[in-house]
């Protein structure tokens, strides 16, 4: 398993999707392919650029993450998605975890565990971050 | 003798002299002065014989005479303290003295008796001289025909004789006489012997004349008594119109008799005769006949000018042939009334007659006790019934209803005056005569005024609880809705509260939060690369302190924010320049907006005020502008908003890209495009910068998260 991890990230905030490929490309094996700034611009690149990962930021303008993941899922069925949520209220997780994405990670301590919920994901296993149930408790 | 002595003696004598000069001392300059009257009082002093008490309740006084045969009046308040009788001689001082009535009194101030003596005998007197003045205070006798006799009602310690005496009646006052000797003295012939006076302070029946004062029972001589039957008496003849002139050798009561026709006011009688002449009797006494009765009456002869009457009568049932009356008239008020031209017109040819009217009743008595006349009403007239003499009648009747009433027809005539040539008809009555006379045509409808006014009264009560009921139902509305108003308030100001909380929320997730994630990534990069390649690690870490420092900027614009009461301006130009005054410098700001919805959702103003921020600084700290100017309209749910400055300009490919720290336009285009709209930058460098600006307005359901 050579070949280096093909991803695609999508974020909204300039900042943020930064940071993400930033963070992302410190792991030799990862190599980001596509930057989107909203879920229109997603489902246009994924067709063209067939990444192996999609990383969709939940509150992605257009079509917020949910959305694109739900019409990602249709497009192509194969593609693994990880989903970052904002604050993994009980309604937000929910709605997560109805589309089934491979990982769901806490946008808040994405610097800790995408890393490896994107091994984890690579690897075929799924994953959560384990502050999301912290958080759950601690929202209504 | 002392000189002075001798002039104080001779004073006292000249005054005695003066005094006994005015002293008067006999009783015919008594009588003289007393009739002339005096200015001041005058003294007197003389023996007299007392001839006549005619003391009232209210006065003393009497007549004196002297030897020389003068008579004359005194009073006194000492008389009643002096045992005196009739036919004393006395001693009497005392002073003629002007009474503020005007008239002069001998007022007698000491009584001293002398002897007693009888009286002397009267001389004998005409009416003639009597009425003459001849006799004034002269003690007389007269001879007549008593024709009344009778106790004044006004003052009952009086009775008077009435004496027919040649042509004259003369009136003789008394306080000695019982009823029982008025009574029969009346038609006897007598003799009458006192003082003649004309002594005028005897209350209101005095009369304006020469009386003859009785004061003892002996002064009365009965010459041939009274008939012993009253009755006994001639029928009254005659007409109305003689004017009747007692007869001193007659008894001056008349007789009718016949069958009594009507009876009212309870001592009214009218009498129709054997010949079918009327009368009408004026009782005594309130004991009337029955209608139908046949009597016989006796009184003093009167005449109205209608028909001859008999006043102060008094009646005996007789017996007599039953005299058929005539049928009842049937007629109008009208024509009863009045003539064929509207005058008034008194029927008196039908007086005594028995007619019979309609009309509808519009007063009854008040009780069974009054004077028992029902006032009928037809058309315009008012017609008084009396029912005194039925008053089983009034039991059956009330007020509204339509009756019959067959009665006899009265004329109601004034008293006579002296001035009138005769007494006037004031109206008519109908005198009922038995219970049959009323026939009840139709009962009143049954809705009265006493029911209309209850109906009336019951309706207004109904209003005024109505009326007292929406009243309170209005008080109890107003205190409703006050309470439901401050609820409603209470609960806008929660929810405005909760909209407030929401949109800070909203705010600082999509920038502070999104923000920080950045750094955090950034750092996290950094710590990986730390041991690998640390010139990347340097890199990324000033990434991360540039965007601290943008997180820093953002925190102090949302703190401001708070601070700013720009939001709450409903005015969005007032807004963007309240929001913008801060940054300009010396740079010249306009600012136009034309709105057709004024009314903007407050998470895209706000997301316009930091769009219009972010230029603003841009252009005048970076572009160093002086002029900006902002113009924005709607078309639809769009929001346009242009910004244009005569900045230096740049080249919008070659903007300062994030990496140097220059996050402006890029956070700009971020925020346009949470609201999907577009962003448009023309700008050149020298050529200042334009950009337009469009933002879908959410609607009110929707908020951007």
């Amino acid at each position: 398993m050579n070949r280096r991890v093909r991803l695609l990230v999508a974020a909204s905030n300039t900042l943020i999707r930064r940071g993400l490929v930033s963070l992302l490309e410190t792991e030799k094996n990862f190599r980001v392919i596509g930057q989107a700034e909203d879920g229109e611009e997603v489902l246009s690149l994924c067709p063209a650029l067939f990444p192996d990962l999609a990383i969709l930021d939940a509150g992605l303008f257009v079509k917020d993450g949910f959305q694109t993941a739900a019409e990602l899922k249709a497009l192509s069925p194969e593609l693994s998605i990880i989903l970052l949520l904002d604050f993994g209220t009980r309604a937000e997780l929910a709605r997560a975890e109805a589309l089934d994405p491979a990982a769901i990670v806490l946008k808040g301590t994405a610097e800790n565990d995408l890393l490896k919920a994107v091994q984890e994901v690579v690897q075929g296993r799924r994953y959560q971050s384990p502050d999301l149930r912290g958080a759950l408790s601690k929202s209504k | 003798m002392h000189p002075h002595k001798l002039l104080l003696f001779a004073i006292l004598l000249i005054s005695s002299f003066v005094r006994a000069e005015n002293l008067v001392t006999n009783v015919a300059e008594m009588a003289r002065l007393s009739d002339l009257g005096v200015s001041a009082d005058v003294p007197f002093d003389v023996e007299a014989q007392l001839m006549s008490d005619c003391s009232s309740p209210h006065a003393y006084a009497f007549y004196i005479r002297d030897r020389a045969g003068s008579s004359a009046l005194c009073v006194s308040w000492i008389l009643q303290y002096v045992p005196v009788e009739l036919g004393d001689w006395l001693h009497l001082k005392g002073s003629l003295i002007r009474h503020p009535d005007d008239l002069t009194y001998a007022v007698v101030s000491s009584i001293s008796v002398l002897r007693h003596d009888e009286k002397p005998q009267p001389r004998e007197a005409t009416a003639e001289e009597i009425y003459c003045g001849k006799c004034s205070a002269a003690y007389v006798r007269v001879k007549g025909t008593v024709v009344d006799a009778f106790r004044d009602e006004a003052n009952p310690a009086f009775s008077f004789i009435a004496l027919a005496c040649g042509g004259e009646t003369i009136y003789c006052p008394s306080t000695i006489l019982s009823d029982r000797q008025l009574d029969s003295l009346i038609d006897a012939k007598v003799t009458i012997q006192g003082i003649c006076s004309s002594y005028r302070n005897r209350g209101p029946r005095a009369k304006l004349g020469y009386e003859i004062n009785i004061d003892d029972p002996k002064d009365i001589v009965i010459l041939e008594p009274a008939p012993k039957d009253p009755f006994n008496v001639p029928f009254l003849s005659g007409n109305v119109h003689n004017v009747f002139q007692p007869d001193r050798d007659k008894p001056i009561r008349r007789k009718v008799r016949g069958q009594v026709e009507a009876v009212w006011q309870k001592n009214k009688v009218l009498v129709r005769s054997e010949n079918g002449e009327l009368s009408t009797l004026e009782l005594t006494k309130p004991i009337p006949p029955a209608y139908g009765m046949t009597i016989e009456a006796v009184g003093f002869p009167e005449t109205d000018f209608y028909s001859l009457n008999l006043s102060h009568a008094f009646w005996k049932r007789t017996t007599g042939p039953e005299l058929a009356a005539p049928d009842p008239l049937a007629i109008t008020p009208e024509r009863l009334l009045t003539d064929e031209e509207g005058r008034q017109h008194y029927k008196v040819e039908l007086q005594g007659r028995p007619i019979r009217v309609t009309g509808l009743i519009c007063s009854l008595p008040s009780s069974e006790e009054g004077d028992g006349i029902i006032h009928i009403r037809n058309g315009a007239f008012l017609i008084p019934v009396d029912a005194s003499s039925v008053p089983a009648v009034l039991k059956d009747l009330e007020i509204g209803a339509r009756i019959e009433a067959t009665g006899v027809c009265i004329l109601n005539t004034e008293n006579w005056r002296p001035q009138a040539p005769f007494p006037h008809v004031k109206g008519v009555t109908l005198v009922l005569r038995t219970p049959r006379d009323i026939r009840v045509l139709a009962r009143p409808s049954w809705w009265g005024t006493g029911r209309l006014l209850i109906v009336i009264g019951s309706l207004l009560a109904g209003l005024l609880a109505i009326l007292f009921w929406c009243l309170s139902l209005r008080h109890l509305a107003h205190l409703r809705s006050r309470q439901l108003l401050s609820a409603q308030m209470a609960e806008s100001t929660s929810r405005l509260r909760t909209e407030e909380r929401t949109r800070l929320a909203v705010e600082l997730h999509n920038t502070m939060s999104q923000d920080m994630t950045g750094v955090a990534l950034e750092i996290a990069t950094a710590d990986r690369l730390l041991t690998t390649d640390a010139e990347s690690a340097r890199r990324h870490l000033e990434a991360a302190a540039t965007t601290l420092k943008l997180c820093r900027e953002e925190l102090r614009h949302c703190l401001w924010d708070l601070q700013n009461s720009a939001l709450e301006e409903k005015d969005i130009t007032l807004a963007v320049r309240q929001t913008l005054a801060p940054h300009l410098g010396h740079a010249r700001l306009s600012v136009r907006f034309t709105l057709a919805d004024p009314a903007l959702n407050d998470n895209i103003k706000h997301t316009l005020l930091r769009i219009l921020r972010e230029l603003v600084i841009n252009a005048v700290c970076h572009g160093e502008a002086t002029e900006i100017s902002i113009v924005g309209s709607d078309k639809g749910d769009l929001l346009l908003v242009s910004v244009k400055d005569n900045g230096l300009g740049f080249e919008p490919l070659l903007a300062p890209s994030l990496t140097k720290g220059h996050y402006g336009l890029q956070g700009i285009r971020e925020r346009v495009k949470r609201y999907n709209g577009t962003l448009e930058v023309d700008s050149s460098p020298g050529h200042g910068t334009k950009v337009d600006i469009a933002l879908h307005k959410p609607s009110h359901q929707e908020h951007a998260s």
